[in-house]
């Protein structure tokens, strides 16, 4: 450690003299201190904060990612080729030294900055909840749903793997399915279909959730029931239905009678009674009391969701900033890896292109998550086996990225969901640690064997 | 000391400072020579600094960059969360500012899509009143020769807060007659003329042109600037004079010439104190000549425009009809004359005028606009006060009074009723007598 300390005094005086990173820091400033005041939302303050907290945290986010992959690519390639590398390469120091070195300094550097960022954003915010004239109804809806830190539970996902199969292998059989699409792909729409099913609704139909509590309720508690739903009929319409929570095979001790436009979160909040203390279980049931033949479809990801009080927006942020910190440090190691290896350009294009992988892993999830499309009839060998292949450099992207995918946790914090300790820990420590020992590693036999002595 | 190296520093600091001088000596001539050879679609003094800086610093990119903004918008929309969709509408619309599609998209989403989605009215309105200003601030600094979107402006004040077809259109009157009132006490343009503040804030807040304004009401008199059809009339004949192509031109024209039917069956807003949502519009029977020149002169023009031919059947029909309403059957059997020469399906004579007023003016109350229905109350609450005879009051009291029940009974439900009721019969004749006694 004591000859890490030097080198990472060493790397973060050098990033000061980075040119490029100096003018991303001052875009950076610009960025906090400019966008807000362009930012237009959508007339609300509800509207205005999470713009504030999306935008000026995502693209400060954006921006502190591009001054990674520049600082921890330049900080060994850099190095190397203005030979101030050579110098410390003659000291005793392990190589491994040097790689963690600089590593922790491109971490603590845009780690302070990301913390740095998020306090500003938090003071802003503050400042203009101050300065609005929201009356008392309004303040409480944004300090209970918006800045706070709400403990999600979602409820308990029925197994329909085997159901699934059966229908489709049922499909299959009754010729329903076009040969050549795999059993695979029929299993996962047949499974999607019946999770879709499970959570409509039609005129007079009822539909249930069940919610596992740890810990159980209390009395006096608040709870946020919390929905997304869309429509069947065509146009825009309201649909009147019935709530009920309760006990599982009992009476339902809470109802309430709604008729809204569907789209959009819905919060129904409630207070926990002495009927409902103690449970370990809810049931959750709306019914569709409209008339017409209306249907209504609940988002079977996070449609119906019970929030729980859980800590306070500044802690909750701040555990999102370390998440996005986290992050950044993977995207530090593979700019510091890439710079041991290839010359600065080099390193920057690997980087970004990892960055951008990531950036666009929704699409490389859209297509496994349609399976290699079935071979054509006129379709030449070499073309299928290239589809193939196509499909499993994909599968290989998917591995390589998975550790890094999670809900955005910026998009959690704007909407008060909390980031719980727990998941922090487990993100950090389980997810992203082996990634950075992995890349490290490889980095340093990479840098290990590395000739530097002709480094340009 | 000054080192060599210091000196040449200086001279270079020294030539940077003069040339950015003479740069900006220059700059103010190229504008204006932009400006008066019309080398720019847009005076270069009205180009927002985003598109300035988009179309420069995205160059080749901008186009990526604009499909990003709509997936994502799409992406925003379908998840229900709306309170982006201002800033993305406006960075979309900004990245490709000259196509003016993508101001109308953008516009109608905000405005039809996205406000209709919201169960409080005054939310619905802040989300019209969004897609207004994006095209009336926005899109026409950018595209101010586009015919397409002084149409579509038009269109919004036509359909989106003049008919009945949202249930808070109500809402969107009341926030209108407020707006306008802001400027334009009881929404006319003051007697003592048009003032450089009074010319700012109506560009501030319309984006209207003073002198356009001024140039209809020279036209057609004093005009009340606090209903829909009049801004619809304002922005469809400002689109008229940029020369739009052949399909531009007709739905243009269309749109002014139903705005002034509108404005000749009701283009006085009446209201009263402590009840802003309640109002009633007067006749304009002065308009009625004036039209009907504009509708003659273009048929002289399109003989076979069948489109025009059918307005102007619709408004003789409803010119005769509202003359005989306001006391005036000579006047509306000469309209009916006209009407029989034009459509051949109405046959001539005082006999067959007399039948079709009889079956027009009975005509069941259930199939009625609430726009008619409250036309016709007015007519009949105003001839009745206009009588000296007292029985022939009563009567036709009476029968406004029926008219008002058998509308009123008919409509079906909560919804029907919120969007197309009228106010109470007491309220309708407090409007008729200020009406009558401004």
């Amino acid at each position: 450690m004591h000859r890490i300390l030097p080198i990472y005094k060493l790397t973060l005086r050098s990033i000061f003299r980075e040119r490029v990173a100096l003018s991303m820091l001052a875009l950076l400033g610009l960025v906090l201190f400019l966008l807000p005041a362009g930012l237009e939302s959508d007339g609300t303050v509800q509207g205005t904060l999470r713009m504030q907290i999306r935008y000026s945290l995502g693209v400060s986010s954006f921006l502190l990612a591009a001054m990674t992959v520049w600082v921890s690519s330049a900080s060994i390639a850099g190095d190397l080729s203005s030979k101030r590398l050579q110098m410390i390469l003659t000291k005793p120091v392990h190589r491994a030294e040097i790689w963690w070195g600089k590593w922790l300094a491109v971490v603590s550097w845009v780690t302070c900055l990301a913390l740095l960022c998020g306090g500003v954003t938090y003071l802003r915010i503050r400042s203009m909840i101050h300065a609005s004239d929201l009356d008392a109804e309004a303040r409480e809806v944004v300090f209970t749903q918006q800045l706070t830190s709400r403990r999600a539970v979602d409820p308990h996902q029925e197994d329909l793997g085997e159901e699934a199969e059966r229908l489709a292998r049922e499909q299959i059989q009754s010729g329903s399915v076009p040969p050549g699409i795999p059993l695979e792909l029929v299993v996962k729409e047949m499974e999607r279909f019946l999770r879709v099913s499970r959570n409509a609704a039609s005129a007079g139909e009822q539909v249930s959730w069940t919610f596992d509590l740890t810990p159980p309720l209390q009395e006096g508690q608040t709870v946020q029931l919390a929905y997304q739903y869309d429509g069947s009929s065509m146009g825009v319409g309201t649909v009147p239905g019935r709530w009920r929570i309760g006990l599982p095979d009992e009476a339902p001790r809470l109802e309430f009678t709604r008729t809204e436009t569907p789209y959009g979160e819905k919060v129904i909040p409630f207070q926990i009674g002495k009927d409902l203390s103690g449970a370990h279980q809810l049931v959750i049931s709306y019914e569709n009391t409209s008339e017409s033949s209306s249907r209504v479809f609940f988002k079977t990801d996070q449609g119906v969701r019970l929030y729980f009080e859980g800590g306070t927006f500044l802690m909750n942020l701040f555990r999102g900033l370390l998440i996005i910190s986290g992050l950044l440090a993977i995207l530090a190691a593979i700019g510091v890896s890439a710079g041991s290896c290839f010359s600065l350009p080099g390193a920057c294009y690997v980087s970004a292109a990892v960055l951008l992988l990531q950036g666009f892993s929704g699409v490389v999830e859209e297509v496994l998550d349609k399976g290699i499309p079935p071979a054509e009839e006129q379709q030449s060998a070499l073309n299928r086996s290239f589809q193939v292949f196509q499909f499993q450099v994909y599968k290989g992207v998917h591995l390589m990225i998975q550790p890094l995918q999670m809900e955005a946790p910026l998009s959690r914090v704007s909407r008060g969901v909390q980031i719980p300790p727990a998941e922090l820990f487990r993100t950090l420590a389980l997810h992203f640690t082996p990634v950075i020992l992995v890349i490290s590693g490889t980095g340093i036999f990479v840098f290990h064997r590395r000739e530097t002595g002709g480094a340009v | 000391m000054k080192t060599p190296g210091g000196k040449r520093g200086g001279i270079l600091i020294l030539s940077g400072v003069l040339t950015l001088w003479i740069s900006g000596y220059f700059h103010s001539g190229l504008i204006d020579l932009r400006r008066t050879r019309h080398l720019q679609q847009v005076d270069p003094d009205e180009t927002t600094p985003l598109v300035a800086l988009t179309t420069v610093a995205f160059g080749g990119f901008r186009g990526l960059v604009a499909d990003a903004l709509w997936i994502r918008a799409n992406k925003m929309q379908e998840e229900g969360q709306y309170f982006e969709m201002v800033q993305l509408a406006r960075w979309i619309t900004q990245l490709e500012p000259r196509v003016p599609e993508v101001w109308s998209f953008q516009a109608w989403n905000l405005a039809y899509n996205i406000s209709v989605l919201f169960p409080e009215f005054e939310d619905r309105w802040r989300w019209v009143n969004h897609g207004l200003d994006l095209l009336r601030k926005q899109g026409l600094t950018h595209n101010p020769n586009s015919p397409d979107l002084h149409w579509d402006i038009g269109w919004m004040f036509q359909h989106k807060i003049g008919m009945e077809f949202d249930t808070a259109h109500i809402v969107y009157k009341q926030k209108l007659v407020a707006q306008v009132e802001e400027i334009l006490p009881e929404g006319r343009i003051p007697e003592s003329g048009r003032t450089p503040e009074l010319a700012r804030a109506l560009k501030d807040r319309f984006s209207m042109q003073a002198e356009d304004i001024q140039s209809l009401e020279d036209r057609y008199g004093p005009l009340d600037w606090r209903l829909p059809a009049t801004h619809v009339l304002y922005w469809s004949t400002r689109g008229l004079t940029y020369h739009p192509d052949r399909f531009d031109e007709r739905r243009l024209r269309r749109m002014r010439m139903q705005a002034l039917g509108l404005l000749m069956r009701g283009g006085r807003m009446i209201t009263l104190p402590g009840h802003e949502s309640v109002w009633i519009k007067v006749p304009r029977l002065d308009l009625m000549d004036p039209v009907l020149g504009e509708y003659r002169s273009l048929l002289r023009d399109n003989p076979y425009n069948g489109y025009l031919r059918q307005g102007y059947t619709t408004f003789l029909n409803d010119a005769l009809l509202m003359s005989i309403q306001y006391g005036n059957p000579n006047r509306a059997y000469e309209l009916y004359t006209e009407l029989a020469e034009v459509d051949k399906e109405i046959p001539p004579g005082q006999a067959a005028f007399q039948n079709h007023v009889q079956i027009s003016l009975t005509q069941n109350p259930d199939t009625l606009s609430a726009e008619q229905a409250s036309t016709r109350i007015v007519a009949l609450l105003n001839q009745s006060m206009q009588t000296q005879d007292p029985i022939r009051a009563r009567g036709l009291e009476q029968m406004a009074a029926q008219l008002h029940r058998i509308y009123q009974d008919s409509r079906i439900g909560e919804e029907h009723r919120v969007r197309t009721g009228l106010p109470s019969l007491e309220l309708l004749k407090e409007l008729v007598e200020k009406s009558r006694n401004p």
